[in-house]
């Protein structure tokens, strides 16, 4: 054998130990049905995904045409009242004269913007805010009031839906360990292993070859079908944007799935059965999907107490009574500072609930309450996001919880969209006011036309770049760790007893 | 006999190493997870009480004001957690725990827990009941997976029955041994969990919850040993049994309960918030029936009371019309809320069924609503609650309608038409628990499937053994 045909030989014995490996994949009838049985469960994953964010979508388009509808319904109102025809609205319940002249009425419904990926994070997703209701008076604490009253049932969201995280998160890595627990031992079991170490192919190489050839067999086809299914029922990406995105969630499995065969490949390396191998990576499986995430949770719990909701909403509440107690006095230290045109009952003298007077002490109890309860809701709010990132941090310790977060933070689930939504929600709610305040301090009524001009809400782009690449480090480094330690794991190999 | 069995199938399980380590694993989650469920719960309560107190005293220390305004700004009542919450939280993360009374309409019950959670775990928070019903299965199964396998395998399931030791015998042997083990983990922590509950104040009706809690736990945990039992015997090999059983875990635990909630979506879907408000404000505007519109309403009001006070102007009325249109709106709006709340909790209720349907073929759902009622965190509190807070709204409302039907005046909704003696006339809001009888009917049928379960799965493990070979 000349030495050429010696540096061939390698490669040559690989490729047909690689071809063999997949050869002897593919006639694994039980390969073939879980992968089947697989490949069903993401298609209906993303059905019923796609379902849950189509009634979500229509909340929000609903919410909005009904904003839009009652704006219409005041001009209407409006042009009657100012062709002077306003005695013939008196009657209309719900609308009395001059409500629709009144700039605290209109209202806003911003909702929030669906990202491509968005259906398969439903159980994520069902516990973000996706509405808010607006008037002028409203408190920017109290935005999300409405939405957080849901009418879905709490004990199916308590089991949880069937959604493409949880698929992947939980069920993909039972579908790889199943497959890849016996990578050496049965070979060792069934005396090949043996045969496959004369050859002339370093056993490094083998091993790694064979890992590859399982991870193609099994994520290939998983790959495949998540990719038909997301266009199937996300629709083909529309924009540079969502390729990214799916381009992401791609690498995401797969780092995710490279960690789950590393895992394997190191439990493997020490030689056991390939029963023992089995227990050994389903306790594992347990630990880092189960048990960890749900310990973890406690420690945030535990570590960082959420604030009291019930305190939150007493505290706003009383500051509101306060304000409003105080309500005449915010009215005549107005008109002091505003003495050359201050702001009186309406024309019959009558002080009622839409008399500018009335408006603009509405407006001021609004302003007078909002700032007082803002130090604690400020602070209500600062702590829920240190919980938030405490939990962040605290995610780098389950490759399971560095995984999910990455796809929420894909479907824009994530509580990093939620506050980017809120944050949006607010910035509007001051272009909001900034529209309608200068006419409530001039005492001013709406007129049709001014309804045309209310500021549009615009949903911003998520930023999430270097938080997707914290997510994606997560996965990486138990996955280096085991890559190494299976690497020295394997030194002390011994192919026969 | 049998009980020479059950001694060495203890000793057999005491003695290796991977199940003493997932049964110490175990203790001491349930422990942790019983230990932080009584601290929150705790706290839960105190906060609950403080926050039901201050919101009384905000309600009283409204000044001057116009008594719909009031009605408008409303009232917080805030749920109780159930009385065994600490073992099994249930609904409780996903139900809203407070409810908001104003004037015109029920909303639903709002602030959930989970909105403002920071980690969402794929399994949910770590409570005894995740432990007990997820963790507790698989322990079994990993003691009890060789038990027939594995003495075939050694051959010793020959010498057995050649020492005159009858199937029967070793069945139940075997399962009263496999008892014996899980009882050593659960009785510390049932006492424990009955000491807490004795010790943070609870009565003896608590202690009956968590003993009829433990019996139906004990039903799913004699299902599972049962199914083990049985595949032991039938597979061919110990590591086929433990496929096996590892397989029905997993479509028992992971995939069924969620296949079920989407059958459920699916089967009786729920309306989006949106357009179930959309529905309240288009039937009450519109009328139910959609021919009986609001002004209609109101006009026939008017002119039956034109009538009994022989006027013909609201003006003229020694009332105060304001107040009259109100509390018709109210009683329309009781209509309205009647039916599509019960609409709604229809759907609920038909969502249970279905995942009752499911439990047919997983004990977990059968065991979960057992679980739940018994701690007092299931649906039929959620809506008890929920029911109660509204004819508590109804009521108040009422009242101070009432009240300015006499004391307002028509088209003024001035602020000095209510103040403070009127707030305090509004009476206070107690939360009666439903009793232990009412909690537990709806989820009888749940028990009667636990207890069909746990016998099925026995007579299974009795037919198998009876027709298991000797030989591998």
């Amino acid at each position: 054998m000349s030495a050429s045909t010696h540096r061939m030989a390698p490669p040559k014995t690989l490729s047909i130990l690689l071809r063999h490996e997949r050869r002897m994949a593919l006639a694994d009838r039980s390969l073939l049905i879980a992968l089947a049985i697989f490949a069903a469960a993401t298609l209906y994953a993303l059905a019923s995904g796609a379902a849950w964010l189509r009634g979500r979508e229509a909340d929000v388009a609903l919410a909005a045409a009904q904003s839009k509808q009652r704006t219409a319904d005041f001009q209407t109102d409006l042009r009657i009242y100012e062709a002077g025809q306003g005695a013939t609205l008196g009657e209309k319940p719900g609308w009395y004269p001059g409500w629709i002249k009144s700039p605290l009425a209109p209202d806003a419904r911003p909702g929030l913007a669906s990202l491509p990926l968005a259906l398969m994070a439903s159980n994520a997703g069902e516990v973000q805010p996706a509405l808010a209701t607006m008037r002028v008076a409203t408190s920017r604490y109290a935005l999300f009031d409405d939405a957080r009253a849901s009418t879905q049932n709490p004990a199916t969201l308590a089991v949880g839906r069937f959604d493409l995280v949880f698929l992947l998160t939980a069920v993909l890595p039972l579908l790889l360990l199943a497959f890849s627990h016996n990578l050496l031992s049965s070979e060792l079991e069934q005396g090949t292993l043996a045969l496959v170490a004369v050859q002339p192919v370093a056993m490094t190489r083998v091993v790694l070859a064979k890992l590859l050839s399982r991870a193609a067999v099994l994520l290939l086809p998983a790959l495949s079908v998540i990719v038909v299914g997301l266009l199937l029922f996300a629709g083909v990406p529309a924009s540079a944007a969502a390729w990214r995105d799916l381009g992401a969630l791609l690498l995401m499995i797969v780092s995710y799935s490279l960690f789950w065969l590393l895992l394997s490949a190191w439990v493997n390396v020490r030689g056991r059965s390939s029963s023992s191998n089995a227990l050994r990576l389903g306790g594992w499986w347990l630990a880092l999907v189960l048990v960890i995430p749900s310990l973890l949770n406690l420690l945030v719990l535990g570590l960082q107490p959420p604030p009291d909701r019930a305190e939150l909403t007493n505290r706003l509440r009383a500051t509101v009574v306060n304000a409003r107690n105080g309500g005449k006095n915010l009215v005549s230290d107005f008109n002091l500072q505003h003495a050359e045109q201050p702001i009186r009952g309406d024309a019959n003298g009558r002080d009622n609930f839409d008399s500018p007077k009335a408006i603009l002490k509405s407006w001021l109890v609004a302003q007078a309450s909002e700032a007082a309860v803002a130090p604690i809701a400020d602070a209500f709010e600062r702590r829920l996001s240190a919980q938030q990132r405490l939990a962040e941090r605290l995610r780098f310790l389950s490759p399971a919880l560095s995984f999910q977060s990455a796809l929420n933070r894909l479907a824009g689930a994530d509580r990093s969209r939620t506050e980017q939504f809120i944050a949006a929600v607010r910035d509007y709610q001051a272009a909001f006011r900034g529209y309608f305040v200068p006419k409530i301090e001039a005492g001013a009524s709406m007129t049709a036309d001014d309804l045309d001009r209310i500021p549009a809400f615009v949903m911003p782009a998520p930023r999430r770049g270097s938080a997707l690449i914290a997510d994606w480090l997560g996965l990486a480094w138990p996955s280096v760790l085991l890559a190494l330690l299976a690497a020295r794991g394997f030194r002390r190999f011994r192919v026969g007893k | 006999m049998i009980i020479t069995i059950a001694r060495r199938e203890i000793l057999d399980t005491w003695r290796g190493g991977q199940v003493r380590l997932a049964g110490a694993i175990l203790i001491g989650l349930l422990l942790l997870a019983l230990a932080v469920g009584l601290q929150h719960q705790a706290r839960a309560d105190a906060a609950r009480k403080t926050a039901q107190a201050e919101d009384t005293r905000i309600w009283l220390s409204q000044g001057k004001l116009n008594p719909h305004s009031a009605a408008h700004f409303g009232r917080y009542i805030f749920k109780p957690q159930g009385a065994l919450a600490f073992v099994d939280e249930g609904v409780n993360p996903y139900a809203g725990s407070a409810v908001y009374l104003e004037a015109h309409v029920q909303t639903p019950s709002r602030a959930r827990p989970a909105d403002d959670a920071a980690l969402l775990p794929v399994f949910g928070e770590l409570t005894a009941a995740l432990v007990l019903q997820l963790l507790v299965p698989l322990l079994i199964i990993l003691v009890a997976f060789a038990g027939f396998s594995g003495e075939r395998e050694n051959g010793t399931f020959r010498q057995l029955l050649s020492v005159g030791v009858t199937r029967r015998a070793l069945v139940l042997g075997k399962a009263l041994g496999l008892s014996a083990s899980l009882l050593a983990i659960l009785v510390p922590v049932a006492v424990i969990g009955s000491a807490a509950l004795l010790v943070s104040g609870h009565g003896a009706i608590d202690l009956l919850r968590l003993a009829l809690m433990s019996v139906g736990y004990l039903l799913y945990f004699i299902a599972f040993a049962g199914i083990t039992l049985a595949v032991s015997a039938r597979a061919p090999s110990s590591r086929q049994a433990l496929v096996v059983l590892l397989g029905f875990w997993l479509l028992s635990s992971l995939l069924l309960p969620r296949l079920a909630v989407d059958a459920a979506n699916h089967l009786a879907p729920v309306p989006t918030v949106a357009s179930f408000r959309k529905v309240l404000a288009d039937d009450v505007r519109n009328g139910i029936s959609g021919h009986d519109a609001e002004d209609a309403r109101l006009s026939s009001v008017k002119a039956a009371l034109f009538k009994q006070y022989g006027v013909s102007r609201i003006e003229d009325l020694p009332i105060n019309f304001d107040g009259i249109a109100l509390s018709e709106g109210e009683r329309y709006g009781a209509l309205v809320m009647d039916r599509r709340y019960g609409e709604l909790w229809q759907q609920y209720q038909r969502q249970a069924l279905v995942q009752r349907a499911f439990a047919l073929l997983t004990p977990l759902l059968a065991v979960k609503p057992v679980s739940m009622a018994l701690a007092g965190t299931d649906l039929t509190v959620q809506r008890d609650f929920t029911e109660q807070a509204e004819r508590y709204r109804r009521q108040s409302i009422q009242l101070i309608n009432d009240d300015y039907t006499v004391n307002g005046k028509l088209d003024q909704w001035t602020d000095d038409a209510g103040g403070p003696e009127l707030w305090a006339k509004v009476p206070r809001f107690q939360y009666v628990e439903p009793s232990m009888q009412a909690a537990l009917m709806p989820t009888l049928p749940d028990f009667a499937l636990l207890v069909l379960w746990s016998g099925a799965a026995l007579g299974l493990a009795l037919w198998a053994i009876r027709r298991t070979s000797v030989e591998i």
